[in-house]
């Protein structure tokens, strides 16, 4: 008799026990709506690159992912600061990520300090982002801000490709090129007028 | 019937006890996404003077990303407060968290609050260990700084004691980006860090 209601408690206690651990969620587990690995279609044109200088042909890229290689894939890098002979920038950072259907890249940097054929240009910070979907669908934007020419303070209107010309260097804000892989977007590009220099600050691409 | 009460609350606290044994330490979902930032924020710290060392009003760029990738945390990323002096930068992210928002992240351009937790040095050197934590609150678009978009960070020393707390709410410019799961986005063993360090923390971020 006294083993069988052990039986019974031990039954119940059990069914109980079963019944909480069913119906409390638990952290995450790995499952995933899609199967495992890949996933999308390979893309080769999505990265982002935090600052590039070319001075005379050739570029020196400082916190760049380089490309997905595939639409589930994921980038990022970072660096402390970079310096060289037209100046520094700190906090860079890169980053490109896949969604399965989609990519997005962004590149950021702070702290940007330049000297280029005698101008001097300074920045806060400076941000872009770029984005594409399997539908061919693409978008970004960027933004600068603390923007500084010779001391001068100068206000992005925030339009794609606002254009500055100071006569040994151009300037272009918010900079955003379509083309049939993808689209590309730079939070600040700047050109010397005699070809020599061409420093591109925050750029993310996003594309096929 | 005394008896049969007397067996269901046997059972419940069995039940109760398996539940607590099953249930991992950790209390916080593993985020199986990504998100990713970049920009600057004015430092806002609610409790100065009492934690001393981020004083309101100066100003902070960071970039950082995070999340899980193949089983395993992933993510760099680079703080500075200009006024302290004081440059963190992420040598192990060892874990990775949801706070608030669907998790994992599975719409079209998601929002939420994600923690990313690890080892750091200060200014090069040390063993220091971070909590930061990201909120994306939508686009910010042109023109409009980063929307509202949230940034904290709080740094402890090698003993754990909590030393430094600075928040962005919102940032003053860039973006904080949380993305789509991908099917990349598998989860590691929880590590329990974030909370390690919450266990530690006695002035914690304001937002989530």
């Amino acid at each position: 008799m006294r083993n069988t209601r052990c039986l019974r408690l031990g039954i119940v206690a059990l069914i109980v026990g079963l019944a909480v651990c069913v119906t409390v969620p638990v952290p995450a587990s790995a499952q995933l709506p899609w199967p495992l690995p890949g996933g999308g279609s390979s893309s080769t044109g999505t990265g982002a690159t935090a600052l590039a200088v070319t001075v005379l042909g050739s570029t020196t890229s400082f916190a760049s992912t380089g490309n997905l290689a595939n639409w589930s894939d994921a980038l990022g890098t970072a660096l402390d600061s970079a310096g060289g002979s037209l100046g520094s920038a700190e906090v860079l950072a890169a980053t490109a990520i896949g969604s399965g259907d989609g990519v997005a890249s962004d590149a950021s940097l702070g702290d940007l300090v330049l000297s280029i054929l005698g101008t001097q240009i300074t920045a806060t910070s400076a941000y872009a982002t770029a984005f594409a979907d399997n539908t061919g669908a693409t978008g970004g934007w960027s933004t600068l801000d603390g923007l500084a020419v010779n001391g001068v303070s100068i206000v992005p209107t925030g339009a794609p490709n606002q254009t500055i010309s100071l006569g040994a260097v151009t300037l272009v804000l918010n900079e955003v090129t379509y083309s049939a892989s993808g689209i590309v977007v730079n939070a600040l590009h700047i050109t010397s007028l005699d070809g020599t220099v061409d420093v591109i600050v925050a750029s993310a691409t996003a594309g096929q | 019937m005394r008896n049969i009460v007397a067996k269901l609350a046997v059972s419940l606290l069995i039940g109760g006890l398996v539940l607590v044994a099953s249930t991992p330490a950790s209390a916080w979902e593993v985020g199986l996404d990504f998100i990713t930032s970049g920009g600057w924020f004015i430092i806002q710290n609610p409790y100065y003077p009492v934690l001393p060392l981020a004083v309101p009003g100066g100003r902070a760029n960071f970039g950082w990303h995070g999340g899980v990738k193949n089983g395993a945390y992933w993510g760099n990323g680079n703080y500075i407060d200009h006024a302290l002096g004081a440059h963190v930068h992420n040598t192990l992210v060892r874990d990775y968290i949801c706070v608030s928002g669907p998790c994992p992240a599975t719409s079209h351009q998601p929002q939420g609050t994600r923690e990313i937790c690890g080892n750091a040095t200060v200014n090069g050197s040390g063993t220091w260990y971070y909590r930061v934590r990201l909120n994306d609150s939508g686009e910010p678009g042109a023109g409009n700084a980063g929307g509202n978009d949230k940034f904290g960070i709080i740094v402890f020393d090698q003993n754990y004691d909590e030393m430094y707390l600075a928040e962005g709410i919102p940032i003053n410019g860039g973006n904080v980006q949380l993305h789509r799961q991908n099917p990349s986005n598998t989860a590691p063993s929880p590590s329990g860090f974030c909370d390690f360090l919450m266990s530690h923390t006695t002035f914690d971020f304001t937002f989530e």
